[in-house]
C-alpha cells in the first residue's frame, strides 16, 4: 500500500504536535524541562508492527499501555526505564530515590497516571487537530510483556507508529512515547484535512 | 483559613494529594477538603458533604466523571464543578459544558491553574 507523502506529512505534523503537547504536560508534572527528539513515523503491516514491538521489549523497562477507539483507534505506549520510572515517582512524591526494581501498588498507580496524562495529551491534541473524537480506556502497566494484543488487530490493516524519545533534563531519565494508529481508519480524516469535504 | 467545602475526585492519589497540598498552600482549610477515588464514591461524598466546589477527573474505574457530573446536576446547579483531565478533546469539553461543568482544566494541575479555578469560582459568586 502506497501512502502519499502529503498524507505522511499531515500525520507527522499531528504526531509532532501531540508529542510536543504531551511533553508540556509531563514537564508541568515533574517541574523539569523535557528534551524531545523529532518523532519518527513508521508504517507497518501487523507482522512488521509485532516484530518491531517485540524488539522493543526489555525487562529493564516499565510500559504504560492505553488503548483508544472511536474515530481513531489504536494504543499509546509510554516506556520508562525501570529505575527512571522509580526516579519519576520519587520526584513526584518528593521522597528519596529507590533502587528497588519492584513497583508497589502506589507506585504502579502513579506511573499509570503519568502515562495516562502523556498518552491522553498526544491523542487529544491529534483529535483536536482533525476535529474527531476518540475514547480512552484505563491505562495498564506492563513490565516487558506483550505490549500489543494481536487479537484485536487485523492483518488487513496498515498501522502508523509515531515514536518520540524524551529525556528529563538533569534527572538522567530517558524514555519513549509510541503512538500506534490504525491507518485505514484515519486515511479519510487525512483526506478531509488535506482536501476538505469532497 | 478559608472554610470552603471542596471535593477532589480522582483515582490517582498523586493528583488528589497534589491538588490538596496546593489548596492548603493557598489558605484553604484541609478539614474542609474531601476526597473520592471514583465516580460512585464522589456521589456518596457529595450527598454527605454538599461541597461548594468539585474537582472531577473523567477516566476512573466504575462510572467516570462525566456520568457523576450528570448525576450531580440532576439536583444541583449551584455546585461549581471543574473538570480536571488530560483528555482535552474539543467534543469531550463541549459535552461536559453541556452537562453542566463550569470549567475545564488540563492536567497537570499547577498553582496558576488552581488560582484560575478559585478566581473563576469567586467571580461566579459575585452578584
Amino acid at each position: 500500500m502506497e501512502i502519499l507523502e502529503e498524507k505522511k506529512d499531515v500525520l507527522q505534523e499531528m504526531i509532532n504536535t501531540g508529542i510536543g503537547r504531551a511533553a508540556v504536560s509531563f514537564s508541568d508534572m515533574l517541574q523539569k524541562e523535557i528534551d524531545l527528539s523529532v518523532p519518527t513515523l513508521y508504517f507497518y503491516s501487523l507482522d512488521e508492527l509485532k516484530s518491531y514491538l517485540e524488539k522493543q521489549q526489555n525487562t529493564e523497562y516499565v510500559n504504560v499501555v492505553q488503548s483508544f477507539s472511536g474515530d481513531m483507534s489504536g494504543r499509546g505506549i509510554v516506556s520508562f526505564p525501570l529505575f527512571g520510572g522509580k526516579t519519576i515517582i520519587s520526584t513526584l512524591m518528593d521522597y528519596p530515590d529507590s533502587r528497588e526494581p519492584d513497583f508497589g501498588t502506589m507506585e504502579r498507580e502513579l506511573i499509570a497516571e503519568v502515562g495516562n496524562v502523556i498518552i491522553n495529551a498526544v491523542g487529544s491534541s491529534m483529535c483536536n487537530m482533525a476535529d474527531i473524537e476518540t475514547f480512552f480506556e484505563m491505562p495498564n502497566i506492563e513490565f516487558s510483556n506483550q505490549i500489543i494484543q494481536t487479537d484485536v488487530e487485523s492483518p488487513e490493516n496498515i498501522y502508523c507508529l509515531g515514536e518520540g524519545q524524551f529525556a528529563v533534563k538533569g534527572a538522567g531519565i530517558e524514555g519513549k512515547i509510541m503512538f500506534i494508529i490504525t491507518y485505514s481508519e484515519i486515511e479519510a480524516i487525512l483526506d478531509k484535512l488535506l482536501y476538505g469535504d469532497i | 483559613m478559608m472554610e470552603k467545602k471542596i471535593l477532589l475526585v480522582d483515582d490517582s492519589r498523586f493528583v488528589r494529594n497534589t491538588t490538596k497540598r496546593l489548596l492548603i498552600g493557598m489558605g484553604y482549610d484541609s478539614a474542609y477538603i474531601f476526597e473520592a477515588s471514583s465516580g460512585e464514591e464522589a456521589l456518596t461524598v457529595y450527598e454527605k458533604e454538599s461541597p461548594e466546589i468539585i474537582f472531577l477527573d473523567l477516566l476512573m474505574p466504575g462510572i467516570g466523571g462525566e456520568a457523576a457530573l450528570k448525576e450531580i446536576r440532576k439536583t444541583d446547579n449551584d455546585c461549581f464543578v471543574t473538570i480536571l483531565s488530560s483528555n482535552f478533546q474539543k467534543p469531550v469539553q463541549k459535552r461536559l459544558f453541556e452537562s453542566g461543568a463550569n470549567l475545564f482544566i488540563e492536567k497537570t494541575i499547577t498553582p496558576e491553574k488552581l488560582k484560575e479555578v478559585m478566581d473563576t469560582y469567586e467571580a461566579s459568586r459575585t452578584p
